[in-house]
Formats: C-alpha cells, sequence, structure tokens
C-alpha cells in the first residue's frame, strides 16, 4: 500500500482517484490500468485465498476478474467505485469456482472440492467482507493519507506507534502527525459511511 | 488528541493489512499485461447461463465428466457452448468444446487464451457447429468471425 520509489520514467499515478483511473484506461492509458492493478490486487488476492481457493485457482479467479473489468471498463455505472465492484465481482467468481468444485458422491454424500471445503471458511469470508469494505474505502483516500495511515500502521506493531519514527519516515513535523492521523481517519469513516462494497447502489 | 474511535479505526486497518497478502509478482503481472486483451468497440456476447452453477441433480456421479453447458448472448447472436472434461481426474486440465453459432453460419472460430499460449483455431461449419478440443487453465474466450457479420466475442470463462 506505500508507494516505493518509483523508477524515473514512470508517471506516479497514486493520487489519482479510482474514477478517472478506469476513464483514462478506458481511453487506452495502460499506465492507468497498471495502477487500478497496483492498487487493488492485493484486496482481491486476499479475497480469494479467505474463500481457501488454492493458488492456481486463486489465481484463475484473480486473473478472470480483471479481465471482466477489461470488459466493462467502458460501461462502469459508477467508475468512482471500482473498488466496490471488482470485490464483488472477485467475491462472485470465487464462490462459482467453489461451486463448479463440489462433486457430490450419492453413496456416501462425501464432498470433495477442488479447494478447500467451505465450512471452515464461513468466519473467512465474513472476515473477509469486513476487510474488504474497509480496504475499499482505504483505497478511496487520497494518496496522502493513505501513505500516512499506512506507516503508522507498519510502525505499530506491538502498541502504539512511535510518531517519532513515523513522522520520519513520513518526511513530516512530528507535532503535525496528530492532527494529519485524525484528518485522515475522519476521512477513511466518511468513506465507510458513504457506502461500499455491499450497500445499496453498489454495481452488480 | 486522539478519540477512542480513532484508535479502533486504525487497529482494523491494521488488522486488515496483517491478514491482507498481495498477489504473487507473476499473477500481478498478468493482470497487467492483459490489458493488451481489450477489444475495443465490439459487441460482448455475455455468459447469460453456466450449468455448473445450477443445483447438481440427485445421482449425479462424482467425476464423471459431465459436460457443462454455456450459454452466451449478445444483441443479436448467439453461441451456445458444451463442454467436457478430458484426461484423467486431478491430471492436465483437458477439455473438448462443442460449439453451436446462432444464427446458424459457417465462422472462422478462435478459442484465445488469456495467459501464455497459441489460440486454438477451427471453423464452424455451414449449420455453426464446430468442435475443439485444448487444454490449460485460466480464462478463455471464443471469437466468430463470419462474413459479413461483426465478430462474435464471447465474455471470458474458466473451462478447467
Amino acid at each position: 500500500m506505500i508507494p516505493g520509489d518509483g523508477s524515473g520514467d514512470r508517471r506516479d499515478l497514486s493520487d489519482v482517484p479510482p474514477g478517472e483511473l478506469v476513464r483514462s484506461a478506458g481511453a487506452g492509458d495502460s499506465a492507468a490500468w497498471d495502477e487500478l492493478v497496483r492498487r487493488y490486487g492485493g484486496l482481491l488476492w486476499s479475497i480469494c485465498r479467505d474463500h481457501r481457493l488454492g493458488q492456481a485457482d486463486a489465481a484463475d479467479v484473480f486473473q478472470l476478474t480483471w479481465l471482466r473489468l477489461l470488459e466493462r471498463l467502458d460501461t462502469l455505472h459508477d467508475p468512482a467505485r471500482v473498488g466496490s465492484w471488482l470485490a464483488t465481482t472477485c467475491r462472485h467468481e470465487c464462490l462459482a469456482v467453489l461451486r463448479r468444485g463440489r462433486r457430490i458422491s450419492p453413496s456416501s454424500d462425501a464432498v470433495e472440492s477442488r479447494s478447500e471445503p467451505a465450512g471452515g471458511a464461513d468466519v473467512e469470508v465474513l472476515r473477509s467482507d469486513r476487510d474488504a469494505v474497509l480496504w475499499e474505502a482505504f483505497g478511496r483516500l487520497g494518496e496522502r493519507c493513505r501513505r500516512v495511515l499506512a506507516v503508522l500502521v507498519a510502525e505499530a506493531d506491538d502498541g502504539p506507534p512511535s510518531y517519532a519514527v513515523a513522522a520520519e519516515r513520513l518526511q513530516m513535523p512530528v507535532g503535525s502527525l496528530g492532527p494529519t492521523r485524525q484528518r485522515c481517519l475522519a476521512q477513511l469513516r466518511q468513506m465507510l459511511a458513504a457506502g461500499g462494497i455491499y450497500a445499496a447502489g453498489a454495481d452488480s | 488528541m486522539t478519540t477512542d474511535g480513532d484508535d479502533e479505526l486504525l487497529a482494523r486497518l491494521a488488522a486488515t493489512v496483517a491478514g491482507a497478502e498481495e498477489p504473487p509478482d507473476a499473477v500481478a503481472e498478468l493482470a497487467r499485461l492483459s490489458f493488451g486483451l481489450r477489444r475495443v468497440d465490439e459487441e460482448l456476447a455475455e455468459l447469460v447461463a453456466d450449468s455448473a452453477l445450477d443445483v447438481a441433480p440427485v445421482g449425479v456421479r462424482a467425476g464423471t465428466g459431465a459436460p457443462r453447458l454455456l450459454t452466451f448472448e449478445a444483441s443479436e447472436t448467439e453461441l451456445e457452448l458444451q463442454v467436457t472434461p478430458t484426461g484423467t481426474l486431478g491430471g492436465a486440465d483437458g477439455w473438448e468444446l462443442l460449439g453451436q453459432v446462432v444464427p446458424p453460419g459457417a465462422a472462422a472460430i478462435r478459442v484465445e487464451p488469456s495467459g501464455a499460449g497459441a489460440a486454438l483455431e477451427t471453423a464452424a461449419d455451414e449449420l455453426g457447429r464446430f468442435s475443439v478440443s485444448g487444454s490449460g487453465s485460466g480464462p478463455w474466450r471464443v471469437v466468430c468471425l463470419r462474413e459479413g457479420l461483426p465478430p462474435l466475442v464471447s465474455a471470458w470463462v474458466l473451462l478447467g
């Protein structure tokens, strides 16, 4: 989530809002597409793994989800909510794989599935939903807030983050870190309140 | 001055990040490269039916390789695909496709993988029927090219 040192000849699109990325990609800009994959790839991969898909199935669903977006670049109802759309699509395809993988043997009623059985994964899927909602809202924050919060989270390993270390990483005065943290979390709360993946009105 | 709400929200974010997993580099790379597969200004034949998502009928035996039926619809054309797994259970992801283009007519058929690998090429007869065998996981799509008609491009599907 933390932008790395981009190579000099690659545009840094980390501050471009998702809706604009979708529009640019729709107009043929491959760098915008790359940024979409970079920004939401972790969210989608986590969804796949939370559904207990094996590596191969997860890779298939991951790829299929992005191809679905490719099919819809010009027709997404709400490009700004592409994160929600991707997460919902990914989840749908995960469930489809699980369903297709299930073979029922009439003699023993044993369930064999190509990926792990869903029984114990229910809790994982619920957690995945909450995580996905939070991550998607996080993705709609501006780049500065994403960076600040990501560093604060990274520095909070075993308890409260060291503001001094975080401030140094962010190259900010320590004194402004507190108010910035507060402002960014308020924005994150706004994003959550504005509704996300499973809210009514999200793209189907 | 931080509020308890802020602490909690940050903790939730930390938990989400802790549980997050980035895709393997090769997987992310493939997703980036798939941008080149976009076909613009062509109508997409959407997947409208997939028998594999129907409730399994009682008595269906495990692993018999029963065919899967897929239906793709565009505004004036349709593609029906019957997918039969081939190869041994747990072995190669082989499949045989039996296709029907509607309205019926001769066509050049390309079955395209999204990843590495060559497309499979065949032809539909005057009744719009074709068959082709292939293997490989990952998303595939079918493109039907007919004289005097726009290409029929199916949605991507996982065949394996």
